[in-house]
């Protein structure tokens, strides 16, 4: 749309209702903040969820508010895809989605991969290397327990560190 | 993402560019407060000297900061601008899922909910004797259905009248349906998907 349609219209538009004194309202602030509230991840949500690679990106989407769709939408891949990340074991990820995703949660490209096992994990970090292959394998045993709901928020934060990408 | 929109200027006496910001963030909120707040109270202190006072309409207090703080970061809740010159002239606050429709034949259909809106205090006739800008709330509105067709709402649209407007929403064929006890007496109005089509027209 150009400025002289947008003109035009407004112009119609204008003739037929003056708009002066227009405002919308009626919405406390308490009453949007507990919308936004409702809305933050509780553990109910992770329980279901197999990985820890599918629970981080559950985590993500739901702080974010997002559907599957709204994040296949912005990591601009398949919805199938967010489906398989947080509903499969030991999901088959294309290198792209796991980069694609890791931007969109605003995660560390080299972490995200890293618990996705889609980087060779050095020798050097054979510690680190044996407790990311743990997460991203543990099974889902039906609920989860303030403990396990701590290690995935820790897991998030770690992920979102994003110091090493710089290197 | 910003886009070309038009307002117009009634000091110039005609319409003019304007940008549209899809989604501003808290600092822009804070800014905007900073900006129609200080006019707002530097109007009212002339009045005051002036032996007069104004009565203002509620949403001319509103802390818009505090509005983005609260649900901004949620895809759900984006808050639209209209700009001219860089100084924000209106805001609007959308909410975009888990609110249908009432309106008998369209009841339990998804539609945008605009949850907030408003003009700067400079293009408001109780604050000032020559408001300056007409055409914020119809351009807001006219983005607010543009989102409703773009998520397959057939823009479908409601909102909670401020009383001073409701003239201006029967004006665009917005159906009002009674005051809305759980939204502080205010009268709901929703347009439907003709009345949407009637509106872009």
């Amino acid at each position: 749309m150009n400025f002289e349609t947008m003109r035009d219209w407004l112009a119609r538009k204008l003739a037929h209702a003056d708009d002066t004194v227009v405002a919308a309202g009626g919405t406390s602030l308490d009453a949007l903040r507990q919308d936004a509230e409702a809305r933050t991840v509780t553990p109910a949500v992770l329980a279901d969820v197999p990985t820890e690679i599918g629970k981080v990106v559950r985590y993500v989407r739901e702080q974010q508010g997002w559907s599957r769709r709204e994040l296949a939408d912005l990591a601009d891949i398949d919805e199938i895809e967010v489906v398989r990340i947080e509903t499969t074991l030991d999901p088959p990820l294309a290198p792209r989605t796991v980069v694609n995703v890791a931007r969109v949660c605003n995660f560390s490209t080299r972490r995200f991969q890293q618990l996705a096992k889609h980087i060779a994990i050095h020798e050097d970090h054979a510690a680190n290397a044996v407790q990311l292959r743990f997460a991203a394998r543990s099974a889902n045993v039906g609920s989860v327990t303030p403990e396990e709901f701590d290690a995935v928020r820790a897991l998030v934060e770690v992920l979102s560190e994003k110091a090493l990408d710089q290197k | 993402m910003t886009l070309e929109v038009a307002l117009e200027d009634r000091h110039a006496g005609h319409i003019v560019p304007a940008t549209l910001v899809e989604r501003i963030d808290v600092t822009y909120a804070r800014r905007t407060d900073d900006l129609w707040l200080t006019f707002l109270a530097a109007e009212v202190a002339r009045a005051r000297a002036a032996a007069t006072s104004l009565s203002l309409p509620e949403h001319a207090h509103w802390r818009w900061e505090r509005k983005v703080a609260a649900a901004g970061h949620l895809l759900p809740y984006p808050t639209l601008a209209i700009e001219f010159e860089s100084e924000a002239q209106g805001l609007m606050m959308l909410k975009t899922d888990g609110e249908f429709a009432r309106l008998p034949g369209e009841t339990g259909k998804p539609l945008v909910y605009v949850v907030f809106l408003a003009t700067a205090p400079w293009n408001l006739p109780a604050v000032v004797a020559r408001p300056r800008f007409r055409g914020v709330g119809t351009v807001l509105l006219r983005a607010a259905v543009e989102t409703s067709l773009d998520l397959g709402f057939k823009g479908r649209l409601g909102l909670h009248s401020l009383s001073q407007s409701e003239p201006f929403y029967a004006g665009l064929g917005m159906t009002a349906l009674g005051n809305d006890p759980k939204k502080e007496n205010l009268n709901y109005c929703e347009m439907t998907p003709a009345q949407a089509v009637a509106f872009v027209r």
